[in-house]
């Protein structure tokens, strides 16, 4: 019996080591699971929306076709009408929603190959700034049209950063991107040069660190129609001002 | 009576299988408490088998440490999640090493009452 008292401890102890062993091997598992099980409903949710998106933009596709042919019809019938469809073209090209061709550029960023070791690996990926320091350099040397990725820009659009990936009309892009620019080549090609930023990104840091970064002079460039939506909520004109 | 040391080996047994029957549903945010006081809890079990195979062992020094060592852990953990400094690092090495020394000795000591080297 003294013998048997002299184990009580140790049982005791071991008890509650095995009771705390498995209660954290069952906890560990638990939030392995919870992990795992959040994600792939994010992934879900992300890709039924993007689903969506494919649909509701056919569907816009469509309608605007509709109307298009609406507004024939009727230019072809009545004078007037006419010449308001000939202005209303002239404003679809103006606004982006028509697609264009012709001379420009294209510049080509892409993120490097590889990071070297103890490096920051932000320094060797193409970033939502400088997609924007191309865009706007672009847009200084007078181009007409821009489409990153095919994504055309239109007044409202947006090249911003989301995770790991840039965001373009709301659109993923991945890299390498291709910023396609439709204007005078030599012009757009010296402003690229000229400012400050853009010259520093494609010619130094590219160097560098090792991105992607190339320009073609082009004289056949299509760039799509923008086909996103152009809706406005909650902006109201004011009548009888500039 | 000379199988009696297998008693503790049950306990451990008995200890599993209670923590996989209950589930003890622990809140996410104590998770981390939970494993250092599990190491703290190891760590003193081989220091245990280690004492009682030197014939040292000593009934109250090994339950005050059990105990006192698991809420150490757990208060350091606390603290330094206060502080926001990992201390819970101090106590993963300090313990990891303790463990390793432990099991070393522990080896050491089955290899001579045997007589095998």
């Amino acid at each position: 019996m003294n013998e048997a008292r002299r184990f009580l401890s140790p049982i005791l102890v071991c008890l509650i080591l095995g009771f705390l062993l498995s209660t954290a091997f069952y906890a560990q598992q638990r939030t392995r699971e919870r992990v795992g099980q959040r994600k792939a409903e994010l992934i879900e949710i992300i890709k039924s929306l993007e689903k969506e998106r494919e649909n509701l933009k056919k569907e816009t596709r469509k309608l605007r076709e509709r109307l298009r042919a609406y507004e024939k019809e009727a230019a072809a019938h009545e004078g007037i009408l006419g010449s308001f469809t000939k202005e209303l073209e002239e404003l679809k090209f103006a606004a982006g929603l028509t697609a264009v061709k012709g001379t420009g550029v294209e510049v080509s960023l892409g993120d490097a190959l590889q990071v070297p070791p103890g490096e920051d690996p932000n320094n060797y990926i193409i970033h939502d700034y400088d997609l924007r320091v191309v865009v706007n350099a672009l847009w200084d040397g007078g181009a007409e049209a821009i489409a990153i990725n095919n994504q055309r820009l239109v007044s409202t659009s947006a090249i911003r950063c989301a995770g790991n990936t840039i965001l373009v009309n709301s659109m993923r892009l991945a890299t390498p991107y291709k910023i396609r620019a439709i204007g005078n080549s030599e012009r757009l090609y010296r402003a690229l040069q000229e400012n400050k930023d853009a010259s520093k990104l494609l010619w130094n840091y590219a160097k560098s660190f090792g991105l992607i970064a190339k320009i073609k002079t082009l004289s056949h460039i299509k760039i799509p129609a923008y086909s996103g939506s152009l809706r406005v909520e909650h902006a109201r004109a004011i009548k009888g001002e500039d | 009576m000379g199988r009696l040391y297998l008693l503790p080996i049950l306990g451990l047994l008995i200890g599993v299988i209670l923590g996989l029957v209950l589930r003890v549903d622990i809140p996410s945010v104590y998770v981390p408490y939970l494993g250092i006081a599990l190491l703290a809890a190891l760590d003193s079990a081989f220091g245990g088998l280690r004492a009682s195979l030197e014939g040292k062992f000593n009934d109250k020094l090994f339950i005050s440490g059990f105990f006192g060592n698991t809420l150490m852990a757990a208060f350091i953990v606390y603290i330094g999640d206060r502080l926001g400094i990992p201390l819970y690092l101090a106590a993963v090495v300090a313990f990891g090493v303790r463990l390793f020394q432990n099991l070393a000795l522990i080896r050491r000591l089955i290899f001579q009452s045997r007589g095998w080297g």
